[in-house]
């Protein structure tokens, strides 16, 4: 560990050097979103209490703290990649391809497919959606990425989004104009080298801004990879607005190194009629924490949010998801799924929160999470909030191994144990998968979720 | 020393305990020092070892208190406690020996009678032995001969802390140590009086135990201590009531109690809590800050809490049981309601220890007026517990928009072979509910008992009978009017 | 085909079947008949290999081999089936990937080839129409959300499938109406050869009507008490089983031995 006074210490100091260098060409509002976050991030620190510390209660990131992370060095380019185990299994996808945190133009479509618009013509008007880099969005100050940067997952959400917004560079802009429908998949796919020792540790803040439009569709898969097994820090941020009556389906998948640690936040806003669906998968990483927030804001909207996580070796995810029912009429439903193998800890923490004055609201969320080896452990907290009366609400948790009579069942009709387990635990995490409702991106993450799992 | 204008007249809070008793106490000075400890402990004359503990545990508060480790995690709210403010002991005075009912004050046993506990022998009711505590000591314990014959010890904890040292000294903090928690911590310093209950091996307890908490003195807390032992192979069913009258200061209830089952023991625990709640703009009422726990410490042994929380203008408490030995057995049974300003905080912790151990949990909560009302609940599990079983169910009714109902569980599984389950719902009692009820004859109020007596009847029925009768009356008295 | 020497089970330190002795030949359709908690689950699951019972006395061949040796699915494989009385419902596993791999591993232990999807997929069309299910079925998840009928159907269509040397049904005909018991008496029927035998195991002679038994066993208190043709079954039926039972009072071990003749 460095010398430094704290573990906050090393980032002003990064954030400093980096408003002294290109920043400063940024627009004033740009700056100052950055320097109220640096701001708010020395203000909290890194939650790193062990005592009185609810939201970071069954996850430690003090071993994060304590690692001095870098900036990827500007020539730290991977060259060419191979991206084919990459490829989603479809003709057209606007694909965005970032590697190391920085936009790879030479791998990502641009424009990023026909019928999509590339960065440089944000101000055109057209029929299909914007699909580029939010560096170069912030910089030609597109109005609508003025309008909701860091206003959704700002400072209040926590130490790492604050982080993130302080160094908010690059990272995607999804723009999805009223009406429009776009059949094709939106693809951003993160790339970390993960470079091992001696390589010195690396942090990147990915972010994401996504406008749907009134009564617009689309799908986006953000995917987090990794090429190394070294240690880095992913700080991810994506900011979700959905429009009346838009239909959005937001997928994430996980599967960064061994080593990794990997901490996000989402925050979700939907408006009347709205309905969005979010999917969160987690196969990779050390340390993965994900903060995904949805304010269901008018009446009408409706989110649907499913996560399946895997634990294998030290691995430690925790998925915290907080549903706020502002208003009357709006409903959610949430199923989060956790296997958990070796030394693996699992946390869910699901706080569902129905206003005063927000009737009729229905929320429904389970979790479930199997427990495969002595010393795997699961920690759920599916949490209940309600100053309503007319209300549907229920939640549900369950905790332990595969069902012995399931196992039976199997094994009469000549199945044997190892299989048998391995066709329920793919039986387990089928729902999750089958949640992603764009067929090409469902064969990917399915491909991926069986890969993950081994045999079966 | 006796209340003035404390009794306020209250239409809209139907609490039929809210009268004082004209009797002459004596009451410690206010203020919270080592002092008041020691004297405490020399009014009842306790050996030296107990005088140790009480300023151990005194000094452990101090620093709590000077560090602010005050819990505030729950989803409560009041104002700080002043500690200097309050008195922590009052007793009517002359304090004597009591050999027989003729020395207990006429005033006292007219107390009981009215609050339905008549302690007179030819009034006593059947099948059950009471220890009458009223404020900090205990006026009168029934039927301890007919105990006595089979071994079984009760008594108040000042005549076990004399008569049975050994047995004190051993269990005494022995489930709650006085740093279990904040005011665990106060309770272990000051604590004045509670029952103690020792079954011995192989007894089946004839009676119901039952012990009725009484505040009568203004401006001062109580602070009792419980403590039931449960012997190899014994069993027996305790029950607690309590009542305030009604005032509009806050009041504060900080109890413990402590309950230990060796093998194959059982101790079923049932509490009807009825404190004063206060009124309905959330003046008065007490603060009900109590830690129960039970130890399962034998193979086969079990614990079963059962709650009907009525009163109080807050509850904070969570019995709890710890889950130690083979096979044993966790239950938590729970009405919570609250109606005009009322908060409560309650639920359980289940800790599973021992292989085999297995624990239900289910709550009942209703919210109505301003209430707010939350489950919060620990199931864990620990990495030995192999077998381990857990079925929670948690359900909320809320009455009228203004209130609150929440759940906050946490569970927390560390061995593979076990299995925990929770679910929770929320439901309202519909318009077509009541109107069904109308139609056939039944008023709207009549209605809402029905629908009610039905949403708690899965706790409520592992009531004594005349204590779930009681239990649904109080229901029903602190809801009317609930529906419009 | 099957041998069974007195055999005596137990479930958590209760003991469930008292010593039963029974033979059953190739070619051969035997019934169990017994009131609730006799035992009759019991034998059916013992004989399946159920881990939650233990075997406390006793012996049982199949074709020779050892069964009581046997894991579960090694039973199967050998082909012994138990259409379950209450078949377990598996959300998330569908149907016919479930019966793909128990049918491929079947196979692999006959050292014959796995088949591929494609081939299973014509495989299942066709037995799916010939018990008469709801082909949709098997694109759900197993037994998730069927009928008390559809599950019988479903436990029918892989007995097609897996084509055993033994059937044992454990109340094959609970939750159907008359018209599904008899398309599934039907296949049943049809799945019968002379190499292969069935045993059944109901409370009610109802299923006895469509499938006729060479043999009827009365089994009390895990004990096999009196046997017979199928005109047994049709007694029971008129009297009920008080009267076995009081007539078996006097002598109870003397009659199981008797069993099973054949």
């Amino acid at each position: 560990m460095s010398p430094q006074a704290t573990p906050e210490a090393p980032y002003v100091a990064a954030f400093e050097a980096a408003e002294h260098d290109g920043a400063a060409h940024d627009p004033a509002w740009l700056r100052e979103l950055r320097r109220d976050a640096m701001a708010e991030f020395t203000r909290a620190g890194f939650p790193t209490a062990r005592r009185g510390n609810e939201a970071w209660k069954y996850t430690d990131v003090r071993p994060l703290a304590s690692t001095a992370f870098a900036a990827p060095a500007p020539d730290d380019g991977p060259g060419e990649l191979d991206l084919s185990p990459y490829e989603l299994p479809c003709p057209r996808v606007h694909q965005l391809v970032f590697v190391d945190g920085r936009y790879a133009p030479q791998l990502s479509t641009d424009p990023p497919s026909e019928g999509a618009r590339s960065s440089h013509v944000f101000f055109e008007r057209g029929d299909g959606p914007i699909v580029g880099r939010l560096a170069e969005a912030a910089h030609y100050d597109v109005p609508l990425v003025h309008e909701h940067l860091g206003k959704h997952a700002g400072a209040a959400a926590s130490a790492f989004a604050s982080l993130n917004t302080a160094f908010v560079r690059d990272g995607a802009f999804v723009s999805i104009p009223d009406g429009v429908s776009v059949p094709e998949p939106i693809y951003l796919l993160f790339i970390s080298t993960g470079r091992p020792e001696p390589a010195a540790p690396t942090v990147t803040y990915p972010r994401v801004l996504i406008v749907a439009g009134r009564d617009s569709s689309a799908t986006v898969l953000l995917s987090f990879e990794s090429l190394g097994d070294g240690v880095y820090f992913t700080d991810a941020v994506t900011e979700v607005v959905a429009g009346p009556g838009a239909k959005l389906r937001c997928i994430t998948l996980q599967r960064e190194s061994t080593a990794a640690y990997h901490i996000s936040t989402t925050q979700v806003v939907q408006a009347r009629d709205s309905a969005v669906s979010s999917v969160t998968i987690d196969l990779g990483g050390s340390l993965v924490r994900h903060d995904l927030s949805v304010l269901l804001a008018e009446p009408g909207a409706s989110v649907s949010l499913n996560g399946l996580y895997l634990g294998t070796g030290n691995r430690h995810v925790d998925n915290h998801t907080f549903v706020d029912h502002a208003v009357a009429g709006a409903s959610s439903d949430e199923v989060y799924k956790g296997i958990l193998d070796e030394s693996s800890r699992g946390v869910f923490v699901g706080h569902v929160l129905v206003r005063p004055g927000a009737q009729h609201t229905v929320a429904h969320q389970v979790n479930k999470n199997l427990l495969l080896s002595d010393e795997a452990e699961a920690d759920t907290q599916p949490k209940l909030e309600i100053f309503a009366d007319d209300v549907t609400c229920t939640h549900g948790a369950a905790v332990g191994a595969l069902d012995p009579a399931a196992l039976f069942y199997l094994k009469s009709r000549g199945i044997g144990e190892a299989a048998a387990r391995a066709l329920l635990v793919h039986g387990f995490v089928r729902e999750i998968v089958d949640s992603i409702a764009n067929d090409a991106v469902r064969q990917y993450a399915d491909e991926a979720v069986t890969a993950a799992l081994g045999t079966g | 020393m006796t209340s003035k204008e404390t009794v306020r007249e209250l239409a809209a809070q139907p609490y039929k305990y809210g009268w004082t008793t004209d009797v002459e106490e004596e009451t410690a000075p206010p203020g919270l020092s080592e002092e008041i400890v020691r004297w405490i402990s020399a009014k009842k004359e306790e050996p030296e070892w107990l005088l140790e503990w009480r300023l151990r545990a005194f000094r452990h508060f101090m620093k709590l208190l000077e560090d602010q480790q005050n819990p505030t995690w729950a989803n409560i709210s009041h104002p700080p406690i002043d500690f200097q403010a309050m008195s922590y002991y009052a007793a009517p005075k002359p304090k004597l020996e009591l050999e027989s009912l003729d020395q207990v004050d006429a005033e006292i046993l007219r107390t009981y009678e009215k609050l339905g506990i008549p302690l007179q022998e030819q009034k006593r009711l059947a099948g059950v032995a009471v220890d009458a505590i009223f404020d900090s000591v205990s006026v009168m314990t029934t039927a301890k001969e007919t105990l006595a014959k089979q071994g079984i010890i009760f008594s108040s904890v000042s005549e076990a802390v004399r008569e049975h040292p050994e047995l004190v000294k051993k269990y005494l903090g022995s489930v709650v140590p006085y740093s279990d928690n904040f005011y665990a911590a106060l309770n272990s310093a000051v604590f004045s009086d509670g029952s103690f209950v020792y079954i011995p091996p192989g007894v089946r307890c004839p009676l119901e135990i039952s012990t009725y908490f009484r505040i009568n003195a203004e401006g001062s807390g109580q602070f009792e201590r419980t403590l039931i032992i449960a012997d190899r192979g014994s069993y027996v069913s305790y029950l607690e009531g309590c009542s305030a009258p009604m005032r509009d200061t806050n009041q504060l209830h900080a109890a413990v109690v402590e309950l230990v089952t060796m093998d194959d023991a059982e101790i079923k625990y049932a509490t009807i809590q009825n404190w004063y709640p206060g009124d309905a703009d959330g003046k008065g009422g007490i603060y009900n800050f109590v830690t129960k726990r039970g130890k399962c410490a034998g193979r086969n042994s079990k614990i079963s809490w059962t709650q009907v929380e009525t009163g109080s203008a807050i509850t904070w408490k969570y019995p709890s049981v710890l889950l130690q030995g083979d096979n044993s057995v966790g239950e938590f049974y729970s009405v919570a309601l609250v109606n005009g300003r009322q908060q409560a905080d309650t639920g359980t912790k289940m800790i599973h220890i021992g292989k085999n151990t297995s624990s239900t949990i289910i709550s009942k909560g209703i919210s109505a007026g301003h209430g707010n009302n939350t489950y919060r609940g620990l199931v864990k599990i620990l990495p030995k517990a192999t077998g381990a079983r857990n079925i929670t169910r948690c359900d909320s009714l809320l009455i009228g928009d203004q209130c609150g109902a929440h759940t906050v569980p946490y569970i927390e599984v560390e061995n593979p072979s076990s299995s925990v389950e929770h679910e929770a719902s929320t439901t309202k009692v519909s318009e077509e509910q009541v109107f069904y009820a109308q139609q056939r004859g039944l008023s709207a109020d009549a209605a809402q008992s029905l629908i009610i007596n039905g949403f708690v009847r899965d706790v409520v029925k592992r009531l004594p009978l005349e204590f779930a009768v009681e239990a649904n009356r109080l229901l029903e008295l602190n809801l009317e009017g609930a529906v419009g | 085909m099957l041998e069974i020497h007195d055999l005596h089970a137990s479930v958590n330190g209760a003991d469930i079947l008292k010593g039963i002795d029974l033979r059953v030949g190739a070619g051969e359709t035997h019934a169990i008949m017994g009131p609730n908690g006799s035992g009759k689950s019991t034998l059916a699951l013992v004989l399946a290999g159920h881990p939650a019972y233990t075997v406390t006395r006793g012996s049982v061949t199949f074709d020779g081999r050892d069964l009581l040796g046997l894991a579960p699915e090694e039973r199967a494989r050998a082909g012994l089936f138990l259409s379950f009385q209450h078949p377990i419902e598996i959300p998330g596993l569908r149907l016919d990937h479930f019966l793909r791999a128990g049918y491929n591993e079947v196979r692999k232990s006959r050292d014959e080839d796995e088949i591929d999807v494609l081939k299973f997929d014509r495989l299942i069309r066709a037995k799916v129409k010939e018990t008469g299910m709801d082909a949709a079925l098997t694109k759900r998840s197993v037994n998730d959300g069927f009928s008390g009928g559809e599950k019988k159907r479903n436990e029918l269509l892989q007995m097609t499938v897996l084509e055993p040397k033994l059937r044992i049904l454990d109340e094959v005909d609970s939750g159907l109406d008359v018209d599904s018991l008899r398309s599934v008496a039907d296949g049943i029927n049809r799945l019968a050869t002379p190499e292969s035998a069935t045993l059944i195991v109901t409370h009610y002679q109802r299923i006895l009507s469509y499938v006729v038994p060479d043999a009827v066993h009365i089994l009390i208190d895990g004990r096999i008490v009196r046997s017979g043709d199928k005109h047994l079954a049709a007694e029971i039926e008129s009297r009920g089983y008080d009267w076995v039972t009081e007539a078996a009072q006097p002598a109870p071990p003397s009659v199981a031995p008797t069993a099973g003749q054949s």
